[in-house]
């Protein structure tokens, strides 16, 4: 990617409290937020935030090809999450897991991570990602 | 209104031309519309085209390619919808042609992704989805139709094997298409063992990667289109009856259904019903498979199957010959390819031939009624085209 900067941080609600948009009228909740809810075109939408949510993976694929700027990070693990509470879908990226252990239906906790970075002076991509829960005791 | 009809049409083969620009396809395309239409020029060029400001550096593609075939001074213009530029490129044409403002347009698409290594093709391809939520990822285009593909098999119980009947019979159809960039049969045991690129989705599950160009002449009024097809020696008329296109979000973890093509099931509707025929009627179509996933789907969200059985209804051998409707006799984008832009153009230029009888490949059964249909995206935006035959 070669995001501009304005373009990564105007979006930082998003990509650091997960701000989603849940229709009063319609009552979905989608990620990320807009003004008017995509679904109905209602503009009664209020923000919420997805961050605090744990989430389910509905599917998953591990990406062997990359494209351009992500060569090095083969392979490339990509879910689509519904979270338990507002039972909101996004993309996200899958972390900390081993390709074998992936499994749809898993519950994800969000977590930070580094995905990506433009070159050796560029911006560095810090986004939320998924990691398993781990089972305890 | 007066009607639109189809009159002419070009295409090149498809493959990976180092030796040929976009300008040079585009060119033999549209001159081999024109002579097929035993001479007739157009008023308007209209061009779907996806990659050129990436992978060519070029924006500006209309007035670029109508100069360089010796057509300096039309209108022309570029339409993008992604893989469904084409498709858009159609819809635009026939607008311009139906509404009166222009007599005769050569709808053509064209596209050249052998100018990029790999990685570069691949991330041209994948602008297609939403780049500040998908593409920041590390998302690829492969890897949100695997997406789509492994909830599909878990949610209806499909093994992997049961994909690989969507190539098989690509590739089969593709052998006798001498436009195809793949024409040569293939095996189940090549198709499952070829290298996953994004898992579930292999090798043989992707559309190749290939330069090519299409264009189709369409005109207004039957008088005009009489008197070109008795020119050219031809006793077969062949409408444009409808074109439709519509759209869904560009992301796909925010849609309704993960499995529904909304634009596709939107698109085919408005068409068939615009064109004032009933889906049973179809003869004969060219559906868009990017991936073979893409293909199930796309049969069962036009309508030809329901939901959950393209699969099951494909590997019982339906939709082959003999069958209504006979789908992709092309080799479909799988085998024929899918030079993204130009796609949805190659689709309408085909079915047109299959109606006339004289398409160079695998025959269909004297279709009466075509129905194409063009994807951009991961079913973001779908166009259909219902074509007739006139008598």
């Amino acid at each position: 990617m070669r995001f501009s900067v304005p373009r990564y941080w105007r979006e930082r609600h998003s990509y650091y409290r997960l701000k989603a948009a849940k229709c009063l009228d319609c009552g979905r909740v989608t990620y990320p937020y807009t003004e008017r809810c995509r679904f109905c075109g209602s503009s009664r939408v209020v923000e919420v935030e997805l961050v605090n949510e744990k989430a389910r993976l509905l599917t998953y694929t591990v990406i062997y090809s990359a494209g351009e700027g992500f060569e090095d990070k083969k392979p490339v693990v990509i879910g689509i999450v519904e979270t338990e509470e507002s039972k909101a879908r996004l993309l996200a990226r899958i972390t900390d897991v081993d390709v074998e252990e992936l499994k749809t239906g898993i519950l994800l906790e969000p977590v930070l991570r580094r995905i990506n970075e433009d070159g050796e002076s560029g911006l560095i991509y810090y986004l939320i990602a998924y990691r398993p829960v781990l089972k305890t005791g | 209104m007066d009607k639109v009809f189809i009159v002419g049409a070009g295409m090149t083969k498809i493959g990976r031309f180092f030796e040929r620009s976009a300008r040079s396809l585009f060119a033999e395309a549209l001159w081999k519309a024109i002579e097929d239409a035993g001479g007739l020029k157009p008023g308007a060029i209209v061009v779907g085209n996806m990659t050129s400001s990436v992978l060519m550096e070029q924006d500006n593609l209309g007035p670029l390619l109508a100069d360089h075939a010796g057509f300096r001074g039309l209108p022309a213009f570029k339409v993008e919808a992604a893989c469904g530029s084409g498709g858009a490129a159609v819809y635009t044409g026939f607008a311009l042609v139906k509404s009166g403002l222009v007599d005769v347009v050569a709808v053509g698409g064209v596209e050249k992704l052998t100018e990029g290594v790999t990685s570069e093709v691949t991330k041209a391809l994948a602008q297609a989805a939403d780049a500040q939520y998908e593409l920041i990822y590390g998302a690829t285009f492969t890897g949100l139709n695997a997406l789509v593909m492994r909830y599909y098999m878990e949610k209806f119980k499909y093994a992997r094997e049961d994909f690989a009947y969507w190539p098989l019979r690509m590739h089969e159809y593709a052998s006798y298409n001498p436009y195809a960039q793949l024409p040569r049969k293939t095996t189940l045991e090549s198709i499952l063992n070829s290298p996953i690129i994004a898992d579930p989705v292999r090798l043989f599950d992707a559309s190749p990667i290939g330069d090519g160009a299409a264009v189709v002449l369409l005109v207004r009024g039957e008088e005009r289109a009489r008197k070109i097809a008795s020119e050219t020696g031809r006793d077969v008329l062949v409408e444009l009856s409808s074109v439709a296109l519509a759209t869904d979000s560009v992301d796909i973890a925010s849609r309704k259904d993960l499995l529904t093509m909304e634009s596709t099931v939107l698109a085919a509707r408005e068409a068939v019903s615009r064109a004032d025929i009933s889906l049973r009627q179809v003869d004969y179509a060219e559906v868009h498979d990017a991936f073979s996933i893409t293909g199930y789907l796309a049969l069962e969200d036009i309508g030809f199957a329901p939901k959950g059985e393209a699969p099951k209804l494909w590997k019982e051998g339906r939709f082959g010959k003999g069958d209504k409707p006979e789908v992709n006799f092309s080799g479909g984008l799988k085998a024929r390819g899918h030079p993204v832009g130009a796609t949805g153009v190659y689709q309408v230029a085909e079915s047109y031939m299959q109606i006339r009888g004289d398409f160079p490949g695998f025959k269909a059964s004297s279709p009466e009624i075509a129905l194409t249909h063009n994807i951009g995206g991961v079913g973001t935006v779908t166009a259909v085209s219902i074509l007739k035959r006139v008598k």
